[in-house]
């Protein structure tokens, strides 16, 4: 009786779950799977051709390609510039200077901004007479128009995206910094270390975990990059932006069953990546 | 040595001011834009406004576009997201932690695997989907994949799990009910987790892009973000007084409500990058 009431309310009480997570989190999955596998224009029947789909991104469409290309692209400057802004930057803020709760606070506004309403002021600041280039004239520089020139737009995207998230990796590494004894520092200066041999033969050594799980979780949102691409190039100049998401979006209304396939392709990425950093979290903790 | 600490410090400081000022300037020159006329907007760089008190383009935006609209469409459905969450979230995460059902491991496990969908993945399945229900622009459409997060379950649950079981079981014995426990022993020892829960479910459907642009395609149903931006691509020449001015319509509110709840903000954020 008592395990009778204990079920049912258990199960009352997540109700809420199972329909909405249910509802539109795993159906539309399985439905996407579905989906992927039929020639389908949004208005027109399906027709079931198998892995077809699949096979024409991977292996016959270009802008698929390149989409692929430039995600590894965005990822490879995106991860570098982020890890080495972010770690510098909490090398100085992890230290307890007046006023740094205050400074480690601002680095994190860009976060909370819309993602879209930052790539609209950064359009801005690359416009022709805009900020970017009126500092660049300072230095002597020959001002770009950024956005318009497919060899500048996908750096300048990247710039745009290490902004908005480096506030937040300065506070992991931050966290990972205050883990490590302070008497290993002690000993190290004891023994007459200076501070890049501490740097290197101390903090980095032991920041690795924190590093691999930063790499891994800067992977992952390259690979779901699409906001400020779309309002800032939308995929554009010449495919010189277009990300595997940005691909998705503009293939909706013209071929869902591409647009399905490349998303299922794109979750298979991501679930890789996160059985990738839950093994190396988990094996980092057993040491 | 004081000297030294102090000498070291300056350092730290010059170190940081070009840090702080990179994550802070392009606020700045939004806000500056905002008080300029187009003309002074497109032509040489200025540092400073010619009139701190020009506000001619906020006077135009919100005649020329529904910006007031679109405002209270960001707001509403910001707000019933938070709701939903603060509501449905606890009922949810409280059985998985403390009550003993029949397939309990299951649903957790359906939850965690929710939790790494991106929703980048779902938005055209999602899309398709309310297409066929006819939801189509409709804030329903919106809102029903935002009423529960699997973050915020997560989150709670692990809140509720750190709290004693003793404190419950006394209470049991004292006759109290498994659902008097949740609202008079559980909630009140975690609100700072239900206030991350919702500062942070806030901040994603106030600022969400992808799914709303997709689904929502009338002028008067649109989202902030996805108002602006759509007279952002709209044309090659854009309307920099309109969208800049509009931009701080959109920004200001979410600056304004993290740094009242900074604290949960920046908890959330780094749990939320943690667990996924």
């Amino acid at each position: 009786m008592l395990e009778r009431k204990q079920n049912l309310l258990g199960w009352l009480l997540v109700l809420p779950a199972v329909i909405i997570l249910g509802g539109f989190f795993i159906y539309p999955m399985v439905y996407s799977l579905i989906v992927s596998l039929f020639k389908w224009d949004l208005l027109g029947s399906k027709t079931f051709i198998g892995l077809d789909n699949y096979s024409f991104l991977l292996f016959k469409d270009v802008v698929f390609k390149k989409s692929l290309i430039n995600t590894l692209y965005f990822s490879i400057f995106y991860i570098i510039g982020s890890l080495l802004l972010s770690l510098g930057t909490a090398m100085i803020v992890q230290q307890q200077l007046k006023g740094i709760r205050t400074i480690r606070t601002i680095l994190m506004t860009p976060l909370v901004i819309p993602m879209a309403i930052t790539g609209i002021i950064w359009s801005l600041l690359y416009e022709p007479y805009g900020f970017v280039n009126a500092l660049l004239d300072i230095f002597g520089v020959q001002g770009k128009e950024w956005l318009f020139n497919s060899k500048y737009a996908m750096p300048a995207v990247i710039l745009v995206s290490i902004w908005q998230s480096f506030g937040l990796y300065t506070i992991i590494f931050v966290t990972g910094l205050q883990q490590i004894p302070n008497n290993l520092y002690e000993s190290m200066s004891i023994d007459g270390a200076g501070k890049w041999k501490m740097f290197q033969h101390l903090t980095l050594p032991m920041l690795k975990p924190t590093t691999f799980f930063v790499t891994t979780l800067l992977l992952i949102n390259s690979f779901k990059v699409f906001d400020q691409i779309w309002v800032m190039t939308q995929g554009g100049p010449g495919n010189s932006t277009i990300t595997l998401v940005v691909y998705m979006y503009q293939k909706v209304f013209s071929s869902v069953g591409l647009a399905t396939a490349a998303s299922s392709i794109l979750f298979i990425i991501v679930l890789c990546l996160v059985f990738i950093q839950y093994y190396l979290m988990g094996r980092e903790d057993k040491h | 040595m004081q000297t030294y600490t102090k000498r070291s410090n300056l350092k730290s400081y010059l170190i940081l001011l070009p840090i702080t000022l990179f994550a802070i300037f392009p606020f700045y020159i939004m806000l500056k834009s905002s008080l300029e006329p187009l003309n002074d907007i497109l032509s040489r760089f200025h540092l400073i406004p010619n009139n701190w008190l020009y506000f001619e383009n906020y006077k135009l935006v919100f005649q020329e576009y529904p910006i007031f609209r679109w405002f209270l469409n960001s707001s509403f459905l910001a707000l019933i997201a938070v709701l939903g969450n603060i509501i449905f979230c606890p009922l949810v995460a409280y059985a998985l932690a403390r009550i003993n059902f029949k397939g309990r491991n299951f649903i957790f496990l359906c939850v965690l695997a929710t939790l790494i969908i991106p929703v980048q993945v779902l938005a055209v399945p999602l899309y398709l989907m309310m297409s066929k229900l006819g939801l189509n622009n409709t804030y329903l459409a919106v809102l029903l994949p935002d009423l529960v997060s699997p973050f915020g379950i997560f989150l709670l649950r692990q809140a509720f799990l750190a709290i004693p079981k003793e404190l419950e079981e006394a209470a049991l014995m004292d006759g109290s009910s498994r659902m008097g426990i949740l609202f008079r022993i559980i909630l009140p020892n975690t609100l700072p987790s239900l206030a991350t829960v919702a500062s942070l479910k806030f901040m994603w459907v106030w600022g969400d892009f992808m799914w709303p642009s997709l689904i929502l395609n009338t002028e008067e149903m649109k989202t902030l973000p996805v108002g602006i931006a759509s007279f952002q691509t709209a044309s090659a020449l854009v309307p920099w007084d309109l969208v800049i001015s509009a931009s701080v319509v959109a920004v200001v509110p979410i600056i304004v409500i993290f740094f009242m709840f900074q604290k949960y903000f920046v908890r959330g954020l780094t749990d939320g990058a943690v667990k996924g």
